[in-house]
């Protein structure tokens, strides 16, 4: 026959002593997290830097964003050599005082906002017009040469096309577009002041934009930096947190499980990452960050944020956990940091990788920093996505691994 | 005093003068061989700092593909099949023309999808599928062909092109108004009506050339001087706050300016090694260099020794490695967003222009790029700007250390 | 005060041996230690103390060593009481700088290591400034960054965290190494009053013989092989004439002087502790001791000055080690 009340009153017991073995690890936890906040309380420097240097990286960046003029125009020199005589499709030579369009066009170039002339040519009568205008696009005093060639009038008094030869300086692959719209801008002008029939007139709507009276600038660039930001301060913030900790092992000799000191480490480093992400998202949105859905698009830009953030927290811990010294941890941290830098799409792009690099790409994190956050700012897309679920993953694994090397981890005392 | 004293005094002089050389020079050899003696024994931070540089290269090393042109993913919707004006002058002969050469001829445009509208009501579902290739990012643009499309091409009015761009991407936005007139000028040459058709002929200039690995040259000047200064800067961002034994050295006759230029002479001597490294892997990855490769080699350098001077400067201000290693990556982050890679540096106010200037990447940048793809020499004031920034960060680090209280 | 069991055993050690690979590091070790009682370990470097303190202390993993050991009625073979083990034993580390959190205030270090034994702030506060109390830390300095605190200071605070969850057994490595000559004692007297008034038993691994006069027994280590396991008085009445000795200074010593010396049969051993003093361990004290003062003269040797006494735990400790050499170079 069972003892039914032996058996209600041992399982009670049972109960009991799971619950206060629980409460009493969670006690642990908590009271080392007071330990870690009160660590970092003594170093009022670090934290300082921690949590307000980057809202003023942002402020500062949006200030000069704002206030770079929306139009910087190129410095052109114009080779003319349209008053020249010219070779017809017939193979003859032919000269003709046919130079009035050059003329308009010189015109339509000075009128162009986007273009800053800076010297005119006429190769007609100096023959070393073009090498001159070579030597200074060269030299860096002028961005583009614009060409009109000998038969340019000619050909467009005749119906054929007219074409006008440009030549840009594209060392720098950051100002190639602009040096190439600002001599279409003046093309434009020169057609639409002369009524040059018939026109093909685009008409452009942009989806997704950012709305005229916030700065496009900022926010497109904010796309991108915000990632990198994020990552590196949160790694930057847990790379010594296990390493530098002396009293582990003494800690270790008391009822504190290994576990216990990782999780109240996670813990608290998430609480300051979440404090960081906050005022890095207020300083940002007060220096004119669009966000498309308003509050709804900050909440899920801050769990984008916040996400970003976790997997830099959870390298930061494994470098820690895994590193024998603080040199270490901080040699291991730059390269992983640079590594995953190089590796998002931010200086190259991702498709210019051979494949077996871009599957490691999409394995690390920053590469998916920049289209999450992306989809939420531009497209108003959800945080919860591919790209969440990829962080997510990272952040898991190294979790799992940081634990498995911690309860390895020989400590003596 | 008779001349042979005087010479005997002036030999006592220089003895001394020499002595005191030579026992610099000593003294001084034995702190730096300290500092190798420190870096010698964590093996693995030693292979972490040789093997990092190879790392990069190799991974920066193994891109490969085309040019800085923005280049189109597009879906074209066609109008023209719907009636426009009389009977008479209604035609549609020109839309699959201009749609085939989207498709076949451009080089900066690929035809992802193409819709030709019969009815009104196509139109919409056409419409939404279009803005939600845009909204996934498989299309970067497409383009309406309006009703009166070939009408207007064969009647030689103004035509009126509709597209709709993902106004987020800035490089599709910038590129999309000169990268329309490929097609534009194609299509117009192919149904010959050229008339006072006005368009541009771009020959790129110091452009990494065809043949070469253009992704790579392009980003080469950024990723270059930002992966030296990184690497530069970490080496030394822990050198002084790190090093235990430093108090107690102040014990001795050791001055701090000692200590600090130990520290220079001994990092200096890995930042070589480290900049060889970088420099041989990347001319074996294909660095495209029209001019001189020592020129280049030497602003390496420079962009090296400037990045000791701002590790050494965050080693001497902060009073813990956890504040080293924050400053570190704020100091990071900084020269990175204000390398003039982000904001157009003219495009700025005199006073944020100082600010920009006062960064390494500002003047390594141009420096390599004056270099490498326009064969010129050592841009002089951009060099001597670089190198003064060295000199100003090694000087602040001296005078934060030389302030630093350092107790036993 | 607390009253403790005399009589029950708090270790139980039986035939431990502890290796790490080829190497033997701990060889056929027994001891029995009482509740209450205060053992020293004593051996210099490599004798195995500290190895033989890991085991006891759950930090050596079982495929390292083998043997019965029961400490606080617990084996530390089994992993799942290693838990209980470690609330009943503590741990006063060597170095402070490796076992304390230096900015923190001392009352901070102490609710951070005490809440990992469930006690909460308030009960470690109180427990904490009775021990503090107890070892004289200034109160002015509870509210103070750890590393503004002296050497001395740091040293006892760790000692009072060893020993805020008032645990059965507390193990100390070095507790005088690093204080000046003039706190040394003062430390050991400390630890003399703890005893005392908690009933911990104590377990001090220790260089510094001075702390002999403090413990109950003393183990005496080396190369892994525990030598004696006795209390001071039972170790020296071990000496000839159980411990008697007379110091002598003898002008111009020489080693062919302490030669002559030598030749006086009943005696034992000679050990030269200065310049010109030699200490004399001889069979039948009383007796012989007037015939070697007559022999000494009769060898034209002069005595400057002479005394008897007790040998101390130091003296036996050099002779212990000396004869164990002696005995492996046969």
């Amino acid at each position: 026959m069972v003892n039914v009340k032996n058996n209600h009153s041992n399982s009670s017991k049972i109960r009991e002593g799971i619950f206060s073995r629980l409460e009493r690890r969670i006690f642990r936890i908590l009271r080392q997290v007071k330990k870690e906040f009160q660590l970092m309380r003594t170093d009022k420097i670090n934290l300082f830097i921690a949590l307000i240097v980057p809202p003023l990286i942002i402020w500062l960046f949006g200030m000069m964003s704002t206030s770079a003029s929306k139009v910087v125009p190129i410095k052109i020199a114009v080779v003319n050599y349209d008053s020249n005589s010219y070779i017809n499709q017939d193979n003859y030579t032919i000269i003709t005082t046919w130079d009035n369009y050059s003329k308009m066009y010189l015109e339509a170039v000075e009128k162009s906002k986007y273009i800053d002339l800076k010297e005119y040519y006429d190769a007609s009568k100096d023959i070393y017009a073009m090498e001159t205008a070579r030597d200074k696009l060269r030299d860096g005093k002028i961005e583009c040469i614009i060409v009109i060639p000998v038969e340019f009038s000619e050909f467009l008094t005749t119906g054929l096309p007219g074409i006008i030869e440009c030549v840009p300086d594209t060392s720098n692959a950051v100002y190639i577009q602009d040096r190439l719209n600002a001599v279409e801008d003046s093309i434009d002008i020169f057609v639409e002041d002369n009524n040059l029939d018939p026109k093909y007139v685009s008409m452009e709507y942009q989806e997704f934009s950012i709305p005229s009276n916030y700065n496009f600038r900022f926010n497109y660039n904010m796309t991108m930096l915000f990632s990198f930001m994020v990552f590196g301060i949160s790694t930057v913030l847990s790379i010594l947190v296990v390493v530098q900790e002396k009293p582990i092992p003494r800690l270790l000799l008391t009822p504190a499980k290994r576990y216990e000191i990782l999780t109240s480490k996670f813990l608290t480093y998430t609480i300051v990452l979440a404090l960081q992400i906050f005022l890095i998202l207020t300083s940002a949105i007060l220096n004119g960050l669009y966000l498309r859905n308003g509050l709804l698009s900050a909440i899920d830009l801050y769990i984008a944020l916040f996400m970003l953030g976790f997997v830099g927290l959870s390298m930061g811990i494994f470098i820690s956990t895994v590193s024998k010294t603080k040199t270490e941890a901080n040699q291991l941290f730059f390269a992983a940091f640079i590594v995953i830098l190089l590796l998002s799409g931010i200086f190259v792009p991702l498709g210019s990788m051979p494949e077996y690099l871009q599957i490691i790409a999409y394995i690390l994190p920053l590469s998916h920093g920049e289209p999450i956050i992306r989809g939420i700012l531009s497209k108003g897309k959800s945080v919860v996505g591919f790209d969440f679920f990829c962080l997510l993953g990272v952040s898991v694994v190294c979790i799992f691994l940081s634990f498995v090397i911690i309860k390895r981890k020989r400590y003596e005392v | 005093m008779s001349i042979n004293k005087f010479n005997l005094l002036l030999i006592k002089i220089d003895l001394t003068f020499e002595n005191l050389i030579h026992v610099f020079i000593m003294y001084l050899s034995s702190l730096v061989s300290k500092e190798f003696s420190r870096i010698k024994t964590d093996k693995r931070t030693l292979i972490l700092i040789f093997a990092i540089p190879i790392i990069l290269i190799v991974i920066f090393g193994l891109t490969s593909g085309g040019g800085p042109t923005k280049y189109f993913n597009c879906a074209i919707i066609s109008r023209d099949d719907l009636p426009w004006g009389d009977e008479v002058n209604c035609t549609s002969q020109y839309d699959e023309t201009f749609i085939n050469i989207v498709d076949e001829d451009c080089s900066a445009w690929s035809l992802i999808d193409s819709f030709e509208i019969k009815e009104d009501e196509e139109y919409e579902d056409a419409f939404k599928e279009c803005m939600l290739m845009l909204k996934n990012e498989i299309i970067d643009i497409f383009l309406v062909l309006p009703e009166e499309f070939s009408e207007t091409v064969e009647n030689e009015t103004d035509t009126t092109l509709i597209y709709y761009i993902d106004g987020s991407d800035k490089d599709s936005v910038d590129a999309v108004e000169v990268a329309l007139k490929e097609p534009i000028a194609l299509f117009r040459i192919e149904i010959e009506k050229t008339t006072n058709f006005v368009t541009m002929a771009p020959y790129l200039e110091y452009e990494v050339p065809f043949w070469e690995t253009q992704v790579l040259n392009y980003a080469l000047a950024i990723v270059l001087s930002m992966l030296i200064v990184g690497l530069l800067m970490n080496l030394t961002c822990l050198s002084i706050v790190s090093e235990g034994p430093l108090p107690r050295m102040m014990l001795t006759p050791t001055a701090k300016k000692e200590i600090i230029l130990s520290k220079l002479i001994a990092n200096s001597i890995i930042m070589l090694v480290q900049v060889t490294l970088i420099f041989v892997l990347s001319a074996a990855f294909g660095m495209y260099c029209l001019g001189s490769l020592i020129d280049l080699y030497i602003v390496l350098i420079s962009i090296g020794f400037c990045g000791i001077c701002m590790g050494l400067f965050i080693s001497a201000i902060s009073k813990t490695e956890q504040q080293a290693n924050q400053l570190y990556i704020m100091f990071f982050i900084v020269i990175i967003m204000f390398s003039g890679s982000f904001i157009n540096i003219q495009s700025l106010p005199f006073a944020m222009q100082v600010i920009i200037h006062s960064l390494p990447l500002s003047h390594a940048v141009p420096l390599i790029i004056s270099i490498t793809l326009k064969g010129l020499s050592i841009d002089l004031a951009h060099f001597i700007s670089l190198n003064l920034i060295s000199v100003a960060y090694l000087f602040l680090a001296y005078i934060a250390y030389k302030i630093k209280k350092v107790e036993v | 005060m607390n009253s403790v069991d005399s009589s029950q055993l708090m270790v139980n050690v039986e035939h431990l041996n502890v290796s790490f690979g080829e190497k033997q590091v701990v060889c056929d070790v027994s001891f029995e230690v009482k509740a209450g009682e205060i053992i020293g370990l004593f051996g210099i470097s490599g004798a195995g103390k500290t190895t033989i303190v890991r085991v006891l202390t759950c930090q050596i993993d079982k495929k390292n060593w083998d043997g019965h050991i029961r400490i606080t009625n617990l084996n530390p073979e089994k992993e799942n009481e290693h838990a209980k083990i470690l609330s009943n034993i503590g741990y006063v580390p060597q170095l402070e700088e490796l076992n304390l959190y230096f900015d923190l205030t001392p009352m901070a270090n102490i609710e951070t290591f005490a809440s990992t034994y469930g006690l909460k702030s308030k009960s470690a506060k109180k427990i904490a400034q009775e021990l503090f109390s107890i070892l004289d830390i200034p109160k002015d300095t509870w509210k103070k960054p750890l590393k503004k605190m002296s050497g001395g200071e740091k040293k006892r605070v760790s000692v009072a965290i060893g020993l805020i969850h008032q645990p059965k057994v507390l193990f100390l490595d070095e507790p005088t190494t690093g204080v000046d000559a003039a706190k040394r004692y003062e430390v050991l007297t400390y630890l003399k009053k703890l005893n005392r008034q908690l009933g911990t038993t104590m377990f001090l691994i220790t260089h510094d013989m001075e702390a002999a006069l403090i413990c109950d027994k003393s183990a005496i280590l080396r190369n892994g092989k525990l030598l004696e396991f006795e209390t001071n008085d039972k170790l020296i009445s071990k000496l000839p004439s159980k411990g008697l000795i007379v110091r002598l200074t003898i002008k111009d010593l020489n080693e062919e002087k302490i030669n002559i010396i030598r030749g006086f049969v009943p005696i034992k051993k000679i050990l030269r502790v200065g310049n010109e003093i030699i200490e004399i361990f001889m069979e039948n004290f009383e007796e012989n001791l007037q015939k070697l003062i007559q022999y000494i003269i009769e060898n034209d040797l002069e005595i400057n000055s002479m005394s008897r006494d007790t040998a101390s735990f130091r003296r036996f400790f050099q002779i212990r080690i000396q004869d164990e050499e002696e005995k492996e170079k046969k």
